[in-house]
């Protein structure tokens, strides 16, 4: 699979979704724009669920599921609402963490929130050259955060806690976390938002 | 709830962190302000930022034959049953056409059915201002509603609506602005027909929506389905 079909993102405001173009054809019935959306996404979406699950028959349960809904609820992408990437990759984290919280997936659940969980491995996996740079910029986005805001992010999106049980790992107030989840994904747009 | 509190709950919502209560809070105060569906678009576009920070992994090659050959066999939602998942009573209260939803998801269950008068109809019906639309939804069923501005009255006749299991019922709806108005409950009878009158009295500019509820209605007094049909009076 070649990368080099897929133009680099020109400041977020001229760049064509080509995951949500691939998402209307999918949603047309198209099964050849399905597994393209496959190859190029699931690399990524099994990363993630892993990274939240763990465990890697679960994650691999998960992954199926996800790209499931994909092809059945391909119709509910609407173009003008967000990427296509975005709303696959939200379907993929609303399961893994409904798995997560499971009672039997909830040991498994990984606290640690090193500067080294944030290193993004890409070897052997071919990837699309837009996916791999967007990653890289989130990556460091994501480490020049202040600690407590990317704690709280990290361990929401990355380990599936929810709000009040950060509060309690982290020992502080339910309404600390809340806002610096807010604060955290508010300076991460602008971050990603600003040029590349 | 203020704004500022709303994008809090955007942000945990974008983030699969909210509490129950919480994404029924965030729920209802989006249905409430439908403007504030901006704050939601931008979080989880944030949050799909973070899903990029994880290592991609290649899943193992067989699963990409095993999904490519289950796919074969799977029907996909099409785009005219699909309705959204948030801000519908808005979406409900400023087409001009009827929403025609598919019923795929319900369950039929037990036959269950009870007598219901056909007092308001008729004189729904005889109403100078009557006015009536049909909906054919997607499994062959129909919904006919039937209102009257100058009564402020509105009715529902049913035809080959999927029965309910027990702990199920339809639940009416009259949408005004921002709210959705509960007007009572109804069920089926073994063939699937229905008569039900809409409780409290109907506006100019109303919708009238059915949704799907646990038995006894709605216990928040919100829907917590999407509507099966919204029709715009």
């Amino acid at each position: 699979m070649t990368d080099d079909v897929f133009d680099l993102p020109v400041d977020g405001a001229g760049a064509v979704d080509h995951v949500g173009q691939l998402l209307q054809a999918v949603a047309g019935g198209d099964h050849a724009a399905f597994t393209r959306l496959y190859d190029l996404l699931a690399p990524r979406v099994f990363g993630l669920v892993l990274r939240v699950l763990v465990d890697r028959a679960q994650s691999e349960e998960v992954l199926q599921d996800v790209f499931l809904e994909i092809w059945q609820s391909a119709a509910q992408f609407t173009p003008n609402k967000g990427r296509g990437r975005s709303w696959i990759f939200t379907i993929a984290h609303r399961r893994a963490v409904d798995r997560v919280r499971s009672a039997q997936s909830s040991a498994n659940r990984d606290v640690r929130v090193g500067i080294r969980d944030l290193d993004v491995a890409h070897d052997g996996v071919a990837e699309d050259a837009e996916l791999r740079i967007e990653g890289r910029r989130a990556t460091a986005a994501l480490a020049a955060l202040p600690s407590a805001q990317r704690e709280a992010l990290t361990l929401a999106y990355h380990s599936g806690y929810s709000q009040s049980e950060i509060a309690a790992l982290t020992q502080v107030p339910l309404g600390t976390v809340k806002t610096r989840m807010r604060e955290g994904l508010a300076r991460l747009r602008q971050v990603m938002g600003g040029d590349g | 709830m203020t704004e500022s509190e709303f994008t809090e709950l955007a942000a945990g919502h974008a983030l699969d962190a909210l509490s129950p209560e919480d994404e029924q809070a965030f729920a209802a105060a989006l249905a409430a302000h439908p403007e504030w569906e901006r704050h939601v678009g931008a979080s989880v576009d944030a949050a799909a930022f973070l899903a990029e920070t994880a290592s991609a992994v290649r899943p193992p090659e067989k699963m990409r034959d095993v999904l490519l050959a289950r796919v074969r066999e799977t029907p996909q939602e099409r785009a005219a049953a699909v309705a959204p998942r948030r801000g519908w009573l808005v979406l409900a209260a400023s087409v001009a056409v009827v929403l025609v939803l598919s019923l795929a998801a319900v369950v039929a269950g037990t036959i269950t059915s009870r007598p219901v008068s056909q007092t308001a109809l008729d004189q729904i019906r005889q109403a100078a201002d009557v006015q009536s639309t049909t909906v054919a939804l997607d499994d062959g069923g129909s919904v006919t509603a039937y209102w009257s501005v100058s009564l402020a009255m509105a009715a529902l006749e049913t035809d080959g609506l999927p029965q309910l299991p027990s702990d199920q019922t339809y639940e009416m709806w009259l949408v005004r602005g921002d709210d959705a108005i509960a007007a009572g409950t109804f069920t089926t009878n073994a063939d699937g027909t229905a008569t039900a009158s809409f409780d409290g009295d109907l506006q100019a500019g109303d919708v009238m929506a059915v949704t799907v509820e646990a038995a006894g209605g709605s216990g928040s007094g919100r829907p917590t389905t999407d509507p099966l049909i919204a029709i715009p009076t």
